[in-house]
């Protein structure tokens, strides 16, 4: 009996055993740390305009770079998609990403969406915003990222955590306008600021902020989206700072061709349809972003939370200054 | 000491050193592979951390480990002599029901709980509308009594099963000869039986500290800084890998310490019985008050550990309205059985061979020991350990075909692979701790009738361990279930498990949709756990 049982453990595992998987030609591979929910409708689409099928798997950003770079030229990833230009930076100089040069691609993205050296490419554009309750705050005493560390605020300000990517490239847009030592200054003072320890996710920050916790915040766009879909009457409401210093910070989700890949045209295909109306509407709809092609209108829910000035300068810089942007909330006591 | 002469034990036949070290060495190879880091040294990465965060994540994480495993050591203990020692209304049923926060996973329990206790949930709000000024900003749950409550919850039930047990086989006689000395029955429980029940109870505190000091999911869910907090701001925030794997060493260094002297303290003792496994006890009737007081506690921490936990995620459930998740419920849920069995079967064959193997010859232990640290590194940076050897397999495959493909890297073997060298450890636990219960001088018995080394294994020692190798199963198999970052990292395509969708839910904040996949994990542990009730029932 005992032996079966080991008899059935050895086969199983050898019927598991991977052996070497064959691609079709008409197929594109993609590693993916954007979440399924997100992205498989929008290769469903794809595949039902042009017949190619998309196999694709999800994951954290570096695990799934590490992953590509352990297979070496065996990796079956045509396109590399993640979420913030600090992780597609660092798949870039990891050398992970092969550049492209494509019209299609430099005509749809604008320039400061996109790596100057053609490796990834911005598909969909997010504002890291502040978000207010209407009761307590009034709009007029609202101006830039920066004003939120003065003393006024104090005990008022709720934050999400520093270990979050997107608080990581705020800071890192700041160094890069600022320089790190005025925002050590700034990030010391939000975190004197401070009504609560910095919380997991943005959704609990503005459910903090609906309860009266705390009185302002920073937040992506579409979280509030979503929040207030779930819960149209929460009392919350968007404000767009720095609209004369530079413009709101925005960032990206987006991706590139992969060093190795099996299929670079096929990829650049997928990347280039990516750019295009069609998939870009459903693209940023999906998850209420703005359609980085700027000939596209963000769906209308979306348009409803008005129009602002965008920070334009290059989110290469995002991911250059992450690891200062890192140390630099380290060392100001940013949680 | 005659008998263990004539067993010959520290002899080692070179088949036996080859078996260890077929097992051992896989096991350890990640570990080895990590260590390699200590090449590439980041002294800036290391002096920042420890001019930054170092010393209060070092804090927390002692703090946290001393109160989880004292936590989880009493209340084990204490409802394991509860439900296996006394006699109070509902004892019989609480035996099986204080097994099932084993199919929680703990970031499960974690993310329910801050959506019930946070400052904006619903208990606090309640309070707040009652008194908006008084009540203020109210308390935040996410401090260290916060996660430890979370983590006591889920993971007393390792210390509750392997004592259970303990208590259940070792109680009896012991008391007996106890009481005819005089004691009463509770005096003979705790300066008889406790301490003979020492290995067992530090058995399961040592897969609790494993847990907890290898545990990201839960101390992310409360934003609580602990030793992981440094290794994933080394690699993810700082981008560099090295430094990861060098921090994730000294868990490992620190884990090895804690193993080293558990061993030194267990060697110390014998713990033998000669009888049937099972007997039937004699309880310690409560009345009154103490029933009720034994009733609360015990179903207390059933509400606490599982029910309140299901009914949120029952609620949750129902208010996404089971939205889409892509692929097919049914196809998750697949996955997710299908590399538990899997996983299970091959952990358990390595626990137990390794176990056996180290009861035969006691100078393999710090080997076998070494092959079951898997359990305290954070799962991502495993992964890592595995892929790295993955990719120099293939390499080596690649260089010796001449051709370049993927042979072990995506593929489920690898994944089942990471799965036992990561739990190894609590099947090899629940293994060793049966074994321990049995005295050698069966096995020299049977030597003396004639019987070869195998056949003694199968005739003996095989039908004693055989409930150690059933907990050890449901063990494994429910982390396996509830296991996620390896499972993220290293599974092929179209793998996706249940607690993959958990992941991709909740670290967009969407509870509601993350309830149902949840609840999927949970009801499939609930399955193996009612097996094992049953099982004891017998």
């Amino acid at each position: 009996m005992v032996f079966r049982f080991f008899r059935m453990v050895l086969i199983g595992l050898f019927m598991t055993v991977g052996i070497a998987q064959s691609y079709a030609a008409d197929e594109v591979v993609v590693y993916s740390a954007r979440k399924e929910h997100l992205i498989q409708p929008v290769f469903a689409a794809y595949t039902a305009e042009t017949g190619i099928k998309v196999t694709y798997l999800t994951g954290k950003a570096a695990a799934l770079l590490q992953r590509i770079k352990a297979e070496g030229n065996a990796s079956p990833a045509d396109v590399f998609l993640t979420v913030d230009a600090g992780n597609l930076w660092h798949a870039a100089e990891s050398g992970v990403l092969q550049p492209v040069r494509s019209k299609v691609l430099e005509k749809n993205i604008p320039a400061h969406l996109r790596d100057d050296k053609g490796r990834w490419f911005g598909l969909s554009v997010r504002a890291r915003t502040i978000v207010y309750h209407p009761d307590r705050v009034k709009a007029g005493t609202l101006s830039t990222y920066e004003a939120l560390a003065d003393p006024v605020w104090k005990d008022r300000l709720v934050l999400r955590t520093s270990k979050k990517v997107y608080n990581q490239s705020l800071v890192a847009m700041m160094i890069a306008a600022h320089g790190e030592k005025e925002t050590e200054t700034i990030v010391k003072g939000w975190v004197g600021n401070l009504a609560a320890p910095p919380f997991g996710n943005d959704t609990k920050t503005m459910e903090a902020i609906a309860s009266g916790v705390g009185d302002v915040g920073i937040v992506n766009t579409y979280y509030f989206g979503r929040l207030k879909r779930k819960q149209p009457d929460l009392k919350l409401a968007l404000f767009w700072p720095n609209q004369e210093t530079g413009g709101v910070h925005v960032n990206v989700s987006g991706g590139g061709v992969t060093r190795h890949a099996p299929h670079p045209e096929a990829a650049l295909q997928l990347l280039e349809w990516l750019a295009t109306e069609k998939a870009q509407r459903l693209f940023a709809d999906l998850n209420m972003e703005y359609p980085a092609n700027p000939d596209v209108a963000p769906a209308a829910e979306v348009a409803a939370w008005g129009s602002f000035q965008k920070d334009t300068r290059p989110l290469i810089d995002a991911g250059r200054y992450q690891a200062d942007a890192v140390r630099l909330m380290d060392r100001a006591g940013y949680k | 000491m005659a008998g263990i002469r004539f067993l010959k034990r520290g002899n080692l036949p070179p088949a036996a050193m080859a078996v260890a070290a077929g097992i051992g060495i896989p096991a350890v190879l990640p570990l080895l592979v990590l260590a390699g880091a200590f090449f590439s040294p980041r002294p800036d990465i290391w002096q920042h951390l420890t001019e930054t965060i170092l010393g209060d994540v070092l804090w927390n994480t002692v703090t946290l480990a001393v109160v989880v495993c004292g936590g989880c050591g009493f209340l084990g203990v204490l409802l394991a002599f509860l439900v296996e020692g006394c006699r109070f209304p509902g004892q019989k049923i609480l035996r099986g029901l204080l097994l099932l926060p084993l199919a929680m996973p703990t970031y499960v329990t974690a993310f329910v709980y801050n959506g019930i206790f946070s400052v904006s949930g619903p208990v606090q709000s309640f309070f707040r509308s009652l008194a908006p000024e008084v009540y203020g900003k109210g308390f935040d749950f996410r401090s260290l009594w916060g996660v430890s409550l979370v983590l006591v919850l889920t993971l007393y039930p390792y210390v509750y099963l392997l004592c259970a047990a303990a208590f259940r086989t070792q109680g009896n006689r012991l008391m007996e000869a106890a009481r005819t000395l005089g004691e009463s029955r509770l005096q003979s429980g705790f300066r008889v039986v406790l301490p003979l029940a020492r290995p067992w109870i530090a058995a399961g505190v040592l897969l609790v500290l494993m847990e907890t000091i290898a545990d990201f999911g839960a101390v992310a869910v409360f934003n609580f800084d602990t030793f992981t907090t440094a290794i994933y701001k080394a690699w993810f925030g700082l981008f560099s890998l090295e430094a990861a794997a060098q921090l994730s060493f000294v868990l490992v260094i620190a884990v090895i310490l804690v193993v080293v002297l558990e061993g030194r303290m267990r060697s110390r003792m014998r713990f033998f019985r000669t009888g049937a496994e099972e007997e039937i006890p004699h309880l310690l009737p409560l009345s009154g008050g103490r029933a009720v007081l034994a009733s609360a506690v015990c179903w207390g921490v059933f509400v606490l550990g599982f029910a309140l936990p299901v009914a949120t995620l029952v609620y949750w459930s129902l208010l996404s309205h089971g939205e889409a998740v892509y692929g097919g419920y049914a196809t998750y849920v697949g996955n997710t059985l299908l590399l538990a069995v899997f996983g299970t079967g091959f952990t358990l064959s390595g626990a137990v061979v390794l176990a056996v193997l180290k009861r035969q010859y006691p100078s393999l232990t710090p080997l076998v020991r070494l092959a079951t640290l898997g359990y305290a590194i954070p799962g991502t940076v495993l992964a890592v350990g595995m892929v790295l050897v993955a990719g120099g397999v293939d390499a080596g495959v690649g260089l010796l075909s001449g051709n370049q493909t993927l042979v072990v890297q995506g593929s489920a073997a690898l994944l089942v692979a990471g799965y036992g060298i990561r739990f190894l450890a609590a099947g090899f636990q629940a293994v060793t701790s049966a074994f321990e219960r049995i005295s050698p001088r069966l096995g020299e018995a049977a030597a003396l009738l004639g019987a070869g080394r195998l056949r003694r294994f199968f005739a003996v020692d095989f039908p004693l361990i055989r409930s150690g190798i059933v907990t050890g199963a449901l063990l494994v198999f429910v982390e396996i279930m509830k296991e996620m970052p390896a499972t993220l990292m290293l599974r092929p395509f179209g793998w996706d498990t249940l607690a993959v969708k958990v992941f991709e839910l909740t670290s967009e904040g969407e509870w509601e949709r993350a309830a149902l996949p949840a609840m999927g994990i949970v009801l499939a542990g609930v399955l193996p756990v009612m097996l094992l009730m049953r099982g004891r029932k017998k």
